[in-house]
């Protein structure tokens, strides 16, 4: 059954109904040689058999009035009474002296009459002027008809219940609207496709996360101490004070390597290649560790502590105390140092990692602080810390130096080399061999055994989710971070029974600040000489205002609250620069830290800071916003050079930076419009070839420095073909982006992604999320979609699922809308 | 009344121009209007006789209408005229009435085979 038909006479069927053969005959005759398809009824009855049987059949009816059983008057009552029949057109045949009837016909509902004697030309008219109508009346319900059908379509698209099938009909109209069914149909065939890939991939993503969250829920655990995780495990509460052996290892010979590597590879692969060296080097140590029942309690750059204590299941006998087992470690550690200590650099250079050791025995207090809800750190405190710092600094490449303490704990006698610290007095042995001691391997901890909840306190909150999610991968990655080091003092260790509860009180005090930074507490060390602590901004969650925040950290870091006040000399020390942030150590012992010159540079800035001090990257990034004074250049350990240094005093009140902007000529104002459409950082590039003024293009750079002068953007990269810049704020660039039009931002959006496409046209996979972003912005949802895709693809590759995800539920929620 | 020809010449002029000059068509249909009518006549007879006025109405209007096509018109009259009686159900005259359409059928049948073709 055709719903649609198109004009045409041979379409047309008449059906015509006389009880008079002759006219029929003559009727069936006239109108087959109009072209018409005919049919006969005898009578009314015969008629409405015929036309009930098939109502879609006929496209006009002939009617006679006068017939037996059923009259043209019961036939036509009959047909205007019949839903399916009614807007068929009824001509009535008349005889002339019957127009009384063809008038009460059409009254009725009839079209048109028709006298007999038929006339060829009014018949050919009437039956004409009829069927135009009917089809004219059918083709615009036939519109109306698919017209609804498609905005049905449209509906049920939105409600993700199209079925493309329901518009195959329409789709075959040869007019607008046909046109219109078939590129929706095809469009909603490529959108059901495109979201059935989209959930798949989603689906795909979704089981992929979690085989890893099963993975990797133990490497969360390789976050604690070992100790601290076996314990927890068989529901034990570890001893605050213990008794037993500390031990530290640090490795020396990095320094050069990492500048032969930097040299080589280059900053980014060299890097990554001084990461993988050094944790090769890790999984080493770390592995003796173990292997002697100790605990590697924290990482300090490139060297770490770790805890053997007297009382462990491994112990089980005196000859056999943590002491033992920390030296028997230790002489390890440097024969496994001798096998994996040669580094071969990709340039030819060999270079050689060396290791020295020191052990200490005593008690020490295992301090628990900082709030649970953003990070519980671990700490080592008491007087055998102080006395392990001191044979840090007298020990050698290479040797094992034991304290006399622990000589003591042996119950050994020794006849070797004692070397003595000037300053403390503490004699330290020199130790080359010693009776063998065992222990029993850790127990195997599973991530079944431990609750998420027992493990997230223990890393701060945003490393916890990125290891928790299977990206520790991701978490190593090179990155513009200022380091932060912050040494204080004030609390007696050893003498003041309320040391802990201060600590405790200071480090939280100093997570809240930082925390509304996002920038994670990395390290606390604790000692009578001096304490001092270690926080990231930046990582690992990049922020654009990294540098100024750690300004402001800084600012509010320098004076503790009343309640605080036991707390004295505080020190801070902040670099910015590039540093490897990543996960250190090995299989069973791991960190979230940074490696880098800039991160060693802070915590040197931090031992000549009267208060504050700050290097000049920094200076650069945030003076606009902050008052420094600049100090004369700083001779520090490790730079030949000395280092311009700063010190921040107070942050600028800038007052509203909207006045300021709006004092600004509308040229600056439109190119900063302009840039903040680009992002916080933009390329000059990139701004010409969207800036929509021809005419201000050749004062860009003038602006741009004027800008600068004002403070109200910074330089960035310095190369010289692809110059950037950013925004000294952030809050500027929304606010300026905040007072563009919607449809030039649109229009700013769509030029910016038609740039990235066209410049980087060779290479879009790493420019993906970002035209994906400009193209959202503009609008232009498949565009998005596409390069949404893309980037999932790319963050797939990569390793980095949940970003993927991320990216695919976005586009799958774009093509939703 | 004087007598001129019982049909119009211009009817059957029209129905060939209806079925596009087809002269066997039109012949086959004088054909079926002389087959169909003795029939009627025997009808009208038999509603006469008894005063059926249904079939009086109906057959007297299948003969006015098929005399009307070939341009009969005093035939179709006199139909006419049978026709009102069986509709208001008066016998009266109808007697006479089937005996002139008799006689002007006859002059129309001859009228009809000569205006044949073929």
């Amino acid at each position: 059954m055709a719903a649609y038909r198109f004009l045409g006479k041979a379409m047309s069927t008449i059906l015509i109904v006389d009880d008079s053969p002759i006219n029929r005959k003559l009727l069936v005759r006239a109108l087959q040689d109009l072209g018409y398809t005919t049919a006969v009824a005898n009578d009314g009855e015969e008629a409405l058999e015929l036309l009930q049987a098939n109502p879609q059949a006929y496209d006009l009816v002939l009617l006679d009035i006068l017939m037996p059983r059923l009259d043209g008057y019961g036939a036509l009552a009959a047909i205007k009474n019949d839903p399916l029949l009614y807007e068929l057109p009824v001509i009535m045949i008349t005889s002339v002296d019957e127009i009384d009837s063809a008038i009460l016909c059409i009254e009725l509902g009839a079209t048109d009459y028709l006298h007999k004697p038929f006339n060829a030309a009014l018949l050919r008219a009437r039956v004409g002027t009829s069927l135009a109508a009917k089809h004219l009346r059918d083709q615009e319900r036939a519109y109306l008809q698919s017209v609804a059908r498609v905005t049905t379509a449209a509906a049920e698209v939105e409600a993700a219940r199209f079925d493309p099938a329901s518009l195959t009909e329409v789709a075959e109209r040869p007019d607008e609207l046909g046109q219109l069914a078939r590129v929706f149909q095809r469009m909603a065939h490529e959108i059901y496709a495109r979201e059935r890939r989209l959930r798949l991939q989603i689906e795909q993503l979704r089981i992929d996360i979690e085989e890893r969250q099963q993975a990797t829920s133990e490497e969360v655990t390789v976050y604690l101490p070992i100790d601290r995780r076996v314990a927890l495990a068989e529901g034990r509460d570890l001893p605050e004070r213990a008794q037993g052996a500390v031990l530290i290892a640090d490795i020396s010979g990095f320094t050069p390597l990492t500048e032969a590597l930097a040299h080589e590879l280059g900053f980014q692969r060299g890097a990554e290649e001084i990461t993988r060296q050094l944790n090769r080097i890790y999984r080493t140590l770390i592995a003796e560790v173990d292997t002697y029942g100790g605990s590697v309690i924290t990482f300090t750059g490139d060297a770490i502590t770790c805890w053997f204590a007297d009382d462990t299941p491994f112990a089980p006998s005196a000859s056999e105390n943590g002491t033992a087992r920390a030296l028997t470690c230790a002489l390890a550690m440097q024969q496994a140092i001798i096998q994996v200590g040669n580094v071969a650099t990709p340039g030819g250079l060999e270079i050689r990692l060396a290791l020295k050791v020191v052990v200490v025995s005593g008690h020490v207090r295992r301090m628990l602080v900082g709030d649970p809800a953003i990070q519980q750190i671990e700490v080592l405190a008491g007087a055998i810390m102080e006395t392990l710092t001191t044979g840090e600094h007298i020990a050698r490449a290479g040797e094992v130096l034991a304290h006399s303490s622990a000589i003591e704990a042996l119950n050994l006698d020794y006849n070797g080399e004692w070397r003595s610290d000037p300053v403390s007095g503490d004699q330290f042995a020199l130790v080359s061999e010693l009776p063998y001691a065992t222990a029993a391997p850790w127990p195997n901890i599973t991530s079944a055994s431990l609750a998420s909840a027992d493990l997230r306190p223990w890393l701060a909150a945003p490393v916890y989710e990125r290891v928790r999610s299977g990206q520790s991968a991701f978490l190593s990655e090179l990155r513009s971070v200022a380091a932060l080091f912050l040494s204080f003092s004030g609390i007696d260790h050893e003498g003041d029974p309320a040391a802990r509860d201060k600590i405790d009180a200071f480090t939280r005090w100093v997570q809240a600040v930082l925390n509304r930074y996002n920038a994670p507490l990395l390290q606390l060390t604790i000692g009578e000489k001096g304490s001092f602590l270690y926080a990231a901004f930046g990582a690992p969650v990049s922020h654009e205002d990294a540098p100024l925040h750690s300004i402001r950290a800084a600012l509010e870091l320098r004076t503790p609250p009343p309640e605080l006040s036991f707390i004295t000399s505080i020190h801070i020390g902040i670099s910015y620069g590039q540093t490897s942030a990543g996960a250190y150590g090995g299989p069973t012992r791991r960190t979230y830290g940074m490696l880098g010159d800039r991160t060693n540079l802070a915590a040197r800035l931090m031992q000549y800071a009267e208060d504050i001090l700050c290097d000049d990257a920094l200076y650069k990034l945030t003076h606009p916003r902050i008052k420094f004074v600049a100090l004369p250049p700083l001779s520090v350990k490790g730079k030949s050079e000395p280092v311009p240094v700063y010190r921040p005093i107070a942050e600028i009140a800038i007052g509203n930076p909207a006045s300021q902007i709006d004092q600004l000529k509308p040229t600056l104002q439109l190119v900063l419009k302009v840039a903040s459409v680009i992002g916080n950082t933009f390329s000059e590039p990139l701004l010409h070839a969207v800036y929509p003024v021809a005419a201000d293009i050749p004062e860009l750079a003038l602006c741009l420095a004027t800008l600068s002068d004002h403070g109200l953007i910074i330089p960035g990269s310095s190369d010289s073909a692809n110059p950037t810049w950013s925004f000294a704020e952030a809050s500027i660039r929304e606010l300026l982006y905040s007072r563009l039009m919607y449809a030039q931002r649109r229009q700013l959006h769509r030029a910016i992604a038609e740039w990235y496409e066209q410049a980087y046209a060779d290479q879009l996979a790493p420019y993906a999320a970002v035209i994906a972003n400009h193209w959202a912005q503009a609008e232009e949802r498949e565009q998005a979609i596409r390069y949404l895709e893309q980037a999932a693809t790319v963050a797939r590759q990569r390793g980095d699922n949940e970003t993927a995800m991320h990216y695919l539920s976005e586009s799958l929620a774009m093509s939703n809308q | 009344m004087s007598n001129p020809s019982p049909i119009d010449p211009t009817a059957l002029e029209t129905m060939l121009e209806m079925v596009g000059g087809d002269q066997t068509f039109v012949a086959d249909l004088i054909d079926t209007y002389l087959a169909d009518s003795p029939a009627l006549f025997a009808d009208l007879h038999k509603a006469l006789e008894t005063s059926d006025a249904v079939l009086l109405r109906r057959t007297a209007h299948t003969l006015k209408s098929n005399s009307e096509n070939f341009g009969a018109t005093q035939l179709a009259a006199i139909a006419r005229t049978l026709e009102e009686r069986g509709k208001q159900n008066e016998f009266n005259e109808v007697d006479e009435l089937l005996a002139s359409a008799t006689t002007e059928y006859t002059r129309v049948e001859a009228a009809l085979i000569a205006a044949r073709p073929v």
